[in-house]
């Protein structure tokens, strides 16, 4: 694996049982920090599983996880709690508390550390703000719509600027305005906060434009791992069947960027 | 999900664990409540629930309340008046109603209206991830959203239980004056009389003791069923449906059940 000296998130042998159906076999995985690092893979591949995993909210059958520096597969508390202390989670569904304001929900981590409300209240503004949603703070996730809800999700998820973000599907069932929006705040969260990303994606185009890495999970395992432009030239079965459902792969290569 | 029956023994086993889970729920829940981390947010919270709950339950259970004690006046006096002892309907009205019919009465609509209401917020909560993300923020669920109702429930049932008393002996009162001729200020003394005998611990009666005892057992017991169960939700929307009938029917079997064991130790044990 070519990952750098010091991976922010290390999965070695990691595998996961659902009664009799093997999920994960055996995943091996290193995200070198302060870049992003996108999973792509069929539906029901284990994506979403392989990101709880990583949070702790699935625990492995065996393997070992490891996220900045601290293992986390062992159900210790402590441990959990420090390693979530650094990662945020931008969920699938957004997962907004559904009877808190947009500005509650991004304020909840702050407040429940118990930041005195001034505060909050500007880095409030200021994260709603970078998401391009200033002025719908009072609203209810019920009143918003998804890709607003995936961007407050965003705000509350990157709130406590965490060093690690994991990201299950920011753009999927998005149109390609709000698409080219989330992908930009993901890029963002790397470029301008120093985050490392780890995006579950099945949106080709925003996979290339978001990704240092990609790495194609198939078999239970990360079957082959490739820079963007690797992938493009790739002839593995699974990436071409993506590339295959992208009417002109090469129109959406993002512009060269230097690896770490 | 697999549409297989699971076999008897399954159930009990998963009952088992359930009840099991539930009453861990219920205790790690109270232990917040006595030492709280924030007592300031956590004394907003349980307002807040206190205050939705008591708006949900209120007018239904002084409906029923009061219905309930024109039923035992109207049963009662029936059958008093063949003995010709229809004075003895107030103490029999006020009695059933102070330690039986109240808690009874008020856990059971708690149960249908705020336990139902817990559990399909909680339900959904879990379905949606929200129960995750709140993990991932290390906010822990259980003083943050169980905690709150459950005590809610307690206090919520005792008070209700209290109103529930009071207008089923006016309701009482009213049919006894118009069936059996008993003037309401008559009924009313004598109910209030019959429930200051005998005493214990020297505040309250006995029977009032035992009514409130009730009220409250049954009230933390619907909040941790109903958190509990909608805590445990998976498989989406029909999850939510099934937990929050599963929250129903555990609370009102187990109001009955705990019911009678709480009046066999009242009157049995302590007698
Ligand atoms: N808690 C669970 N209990 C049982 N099976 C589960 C559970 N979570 C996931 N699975 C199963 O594991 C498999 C992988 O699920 P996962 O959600 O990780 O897929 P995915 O790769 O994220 O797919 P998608 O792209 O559709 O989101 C699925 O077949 C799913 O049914
Ligand atoms: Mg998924």
């Amino acid at each position: 694996m070519s990952a750098g000296a010091d991976p922010i998130v290390r999965l070695a042998g990691v595998a996961k049982r659902f009664g009799a159906r093997t999920i994960l076999d055996g995943l091996d995985l290193a995200v070198p920090r302060g870049t992003n690092y996108v999973i792509m893979g069929p539906s029901g591949t284990g994506k979403s599983v392989t990101l709880k995993i990583m949070s702790g909210l699935l625990a492995p059958d065996a393997g070992s996880v490891e996220i900045d520096g601290v293992r986390i597969e062992g159900g210790s508390r402590r441990a959990l709690r420090q390693a979530r202390e650094r990662l945020g989670f931008v969920f699938q569904g957004a997962a907004l508390i559904n009877w808190m304001s947009a500005r509650d929900n991004v304020a909840l981590p702050l407040r429940e550390r118990g930041v005195p409300e001034g505060e909050i209240r500007a880095t409030v503004d200021r994260r709603l703000a970078e998401v391009g949603l200033a002025d719908i703070g009072d609203k209810f996730p019920s009143e918003l719509s998804g890709g607003m809800r995936k961007r407050v999700g965003f705000a509350r998820a990157v709130v406590l600027e965490p060093s690690l973000v994991l990201y299950d599907e920011p753009t999927t069932g998005l149109d390609p305005v709000t698409t080219r929006i989330v992908d930009e705040l993901v890029i963002g969260a790397r470029d301008r906060h120093g985050a490392t990303g780890v995006v579950v994606s099945h949106d080709v185009g925003s996979a290339l434009r978001v990704a240092d890495r990609i790495g194609v999970l198939d078999g239970g395992r990360i079957a082959i791992e490739l820079t963007p432009d690797e992938f493009l030239r790739s002839t593995h079965p699974v990436v071409r069947s993506f590339l295959a459902d992208q009417p002109a792969p090469r129109e959406t290569r993002p512009p060269e960027r230097s690896a770490p | 999900m697999s549409a297989r029956r699971p076999s008897p023994l399954t159930s009990v086993a998963d009952g088992l664990e359930h009840a099991g889970r539930t009453f861990l729920l219920l205790v790690l829940a109270l232990a917040h409540a006595a030492l709280p981390r924030r007592p300031l947010r956590a004394l907003g919270r349980l307002v807040e629930q206190l205050h939705v709950q008591l708006v949900k339950s209120l007018l239904v259970v002084s409906v029923v309340g009061a219905f309930m004690g024109m039923i035992l006046a109207l049963q009662s006096g029936e059958a008093l008046r063949r003995y010709g002892a229809e004075g003895q309907l107030p103490s029999i009205v006020a009695a059933s109603m102070a330690r039986e019919m109240g808690p009874f009465v008020t856990a059971i609509i708690l149960a249908a209206t705020v336990g139902a209401a817990i559990a399909a917020e909680l339900g959904t909560m879990r379905v949606s991830e929200e129960i995750d993300a709140l993990e991932l923020m290390n906010i822990d669920p259980v003083p943050f959203l169980v905690t709150p109702r459950i005590v809610a429930l307690g206090i919520a049932a005792v008070l209700l239980t209290v109103l529930v008393d009071v207008v089923g002996v006016v309701g009482g009162a009213l049919v006894a004056h118009a069936h059996f001729g008993i003037s309401v200020p008559e009924f009313l003394t004598a109910s209030r009389d019959a429930l200051s005998e005998p005493r214990m611990l020297g505040v309250l009666s006995k029977d009032l003791y035992s009514g409130l005892v009730k009220a409250l057992v049954f009230g933390l017991m619907v909040g941790g069923l109903a958190c509990s169960a909608g805590l445990r939700a998976e498989g989406g929307a029909l999850g939510v449906g099934r937990a929050v009938r599963s929250s129903v029917v555990a609370s009102v079997v187990l109001t009955l059940v705990v019911g009678y064991v709480i009046t066999w130790v009242f009157w049995v044990v302590l007698a």
